[in-house]
C-alpha cells in the first residue's frame, strides 16, 4: 500500500517496508463479499482462507487453527452451519462468515468496509450488536466505515467525518449533531433529518 | 475388441484419452471456478498460431504451438491486471490477436496447411509414444501442483481480494494457473484439437458442479467425466471412422445434460 501523499505508518512503522508482518496483525472486512451460489465450498472451507494465510505455504491447517476456527464460528453463532454449502447462506449468515474469519486470525485491527450495506434491517442490527459485542469481548481496535448513521454500534470511541479525502470533522459520538452532517454532505436540514430519524442527537 | 490393445498406436490412444481426460478435468475446475472459462478458447487459437508461424518460419510447428500458447497464458493476468478490467476481456484480445496472427500466417503459407489444420483437429488415433510422454509429465506436474497448493487455490476459489488480505500469495497462484492451463490445453492438442478442446475444458467441471457441493469431489468427477468422453471418442472414431474430437465433445456435452436433469429440484446436489 503507497499513500498518494505524506507518509504511512502502521503499528509504528511503514507497512510498505515491513510488509507481510502487519498483514497478520490487520484484518479487512470487504465491502462485497458475495459467496456465488454455486461454489463447491463449505462453510468450514472458507471461513478456514483467513487462517490458511496465516499458516503459510506447503502447511496444512493443524489442530490450533481448527479450534480457532471453531471457536470464532461459535462465537458468531454459525457453527451449526459449519458444514453447509457456503453459496446458500443468506446475506447476514454471510457477513457473519467474514466476521468469523477474522476472529479466527486473531488480528489487532479490523478495518471492516461498509459490511451492513445490501442487508434488511433486522440483519443490519444484528451485525452491529455482534461487533459491539467483539469489540468488548476481544479489545480489538475496530475500524468501522459506514453511510448508515442511523445504524451505529455501541460503544463507539472516536467518529472521523472524511470530505473530499480530507478529515473534515473528529469527535465523539455524542459531539456530533445535524449541523455538523448539514455541512459535511451539503444537504438540507429537513432532509438528513428525516434520513437520520432514529439517531439521538 | 480386446485384440485391439495389442495395437500400441490403440495402447497410445487409450492412455492419452486418461491423460487428456486427467489433465483437461482438473484445469477445467480452475478455470471454471475462476470465472475465466474462455481462458480455453484463446491459448487453443494461439497454439494454432504458433503451429502456423512456424510452418511459414520452418521452426518446429508443435514447439512454436506451445510457445505460443504459454506467451498467451501468462500475459491474460498482467493484460487483466494493467488496463483494470476483467480476465474475461484481456482473454478476448487475446484471442482476437491470435486469431489474427493464425489467418494471416495462413494465407501467407503456400501450398498444403494440413500440418496446421491437424492442430486444428487432432486426432486421438495418431498419437506417438512421444506425445504420451510430453502429455504423462504434464499432468503429473498439475497434479503436484494441486497437492502443494491445494489450501491456497481454494482461497483463491472462494475470494481472490479476501485471500490476498490473509496473506495468501494470490497473484503467484492466479498466474500458475493460468500458466499451468496453457501448458495442458498446448499439449493436449494433439489429441483433441484446437478448435474443440474448449467444450472439453468447460463441460466435465461444469456438469461434476451440477452434482456436488464439495470441492475434492468436483475434481474427481470432472476427470472421470474427462476421461469417459476421450474413451467413447476414441472408440466410436475407431469402429465408425468419425473424426475423434467431435465425437469427444459430443459424448461430454451429453454428460453435461444428463447431470442436468440428474440434479434434484431448488439446485439440491448429491454430495
Amino acid at each position: 500500500m503507497t499513500p498518494d501523499s505524506g507518509d504511512l505508518r502502521v503499528f509504528g512503522k511503514n507497512p510498505a517496508m515491513s510488509g507481510m508482518l502487519h498483514q497478520k496483525r490487520i484484518g479487512y472486512i470487504f465491502q462485497d463479499e458475495h459467496i456465488e451460489k454455486e461454489i463447491p465450498l463449505s462453510v468450514m472451507d472458507v471461513i478456514s482462507v483467513g487462517r490458511m494465510g496465516m499458516r503459510g505455504i506447503f502447511k496444512r491447517l493443524n489442530k490450533i487453527d481448527k479450534y480457532a476456527i471453531e471457536t470464532a464460528m461459535k462465537e458468531v453463532g454459525i457453527y451449526t452451519l459449519k458444514d453447509r454449502p457456503a453459496g446458500f447462506l443468506s446475506g447476514g449468515e454471510q457477513r457473519k462468515v467474514s466476521i468469523a474469519r477474522e476472529i479466527s486470525r486473531e488480528v489487532e485491527i479490523v478495518l471492516l468496509d461498509e459490511i451492513l450495506m445490501n442487508l434488511d434491517p433486522v440483519s443490519q442490527m444484528e451485525i452491529n450488536n455482534l461487533i459491539s459485542k467483539i469489540y468488548r469481548k476481544y479489545e480489538l481496535t475496530i475500524i468501522f466505515v459506514t453511510h448508515l448513521l442511523h445504524y451505529l454500534p455501541d460503544g463507539i470511541n472516536r467518529i472521523i467525518a472524511l470530505k473530499d479525502g480530507k478529515v473534515f470533522w473528529e469527535g465523539k459520538p455524542h459531539e456530533l449533531n445535524i449541523a455538523i452532517l448539514t455541512e459535511l454532505y451539503g444537504c438540507p436540514k429537513e432532509a438528513l433529518k428525516r434520513y437520520v430519524g432514529t439517531f439521538k442527537i | 475388441m480386446l485384440e485391439l490393445l495389442r495395437f500400441s498406436f490403440f495402447q497410445n490412444a487409450l492412455i492419452g484419452s486418461v491423460l487428456a481426460g486427467m489433465g483437461l478435468g482438473i484445469i477445467g475446475v480452475w478455470v471454471v471456478l475462476l470465472g475465466i472459462p474462455f481462458v480455453g478458447v484463446a491459448i487453443s487459437h494461439a497454439a494454432f498460431a504458433g503451429a502456423v508461424v512456424g510452418l511459414l518460419t520452418g521452426l518446429n510447428p508443435i514447439l512454436m504451438a506451445i510457445v505460443f500458447s504459454l506467451v498467451a497464458s501468462v500475459s491474460i493476468g498482467p493484460v487483466a491486471e494493467k488496463s483494470g478490467l476483467d480476465p474475461n476481456i484481456s482473454i478476448g484480445i487475446i484471442f482476437s490477436l491470435v486469431l489474427g496472427i493464425a489467418f494471416l500466417g495462413l494465407g501467407m503459407i503456400k501450398g498444403p496447411k494440413t500440418e496446421a489444420f491437424n492442430l486444428i483437429w487432432g486426432s486421438i488415433l495418431t498419437l506417438s509414444r512421444r506425445d504420451i510422454l510430453t502429455t504423462s509429465i504434464v499432468t503429473f506436474i498439475i497434479l503436484l501442483f494441486l497437492a502443494l497448493f491445494g489450501k491456497e487455490i481454494k482461497a483463491i476459489f472462494y475470494n481472490r481480494k479476501v485471500a490476498r488480505a490473509s496473506g495468501i500469495p494470490e497473484r503467484f497462484i492466479f498466474f500458475s494457473l493460468l500458466f499451468l492451463s496453457g501448458f495442458v490445453i498446448s499439449l493436449n492438442l494433439n489429441t483433441i484439437g484446437g478448435l474443440l478442446i474448449f467444450s472439453l475444458v468447460i463441460n466435465p467441471p461444469s456438469a461434476a458442479r451440477l452434482l456436488t457441493h464439495k470441492l475434492w469431489a468436483m475434481y474427481l468427477l470432472s476427470m472421470l467425466f474427462g476421461i469417459i468422453s476421450c474413451m467413447f471418442g476414441l472408440i466410436l472414431s475407431y469402429f465408425f471412422r468419425v473424426p475423434s474430437g467431435a465425437v469427444i465433445i459430443i459424448v461430454s456435452s451429453f454428460i453435461f445434460i444428463i447431470a442436468m436433469a440428474f440434479r434434484g429440484r431448488n439446485g439440491r446436489k448429491f454430495f
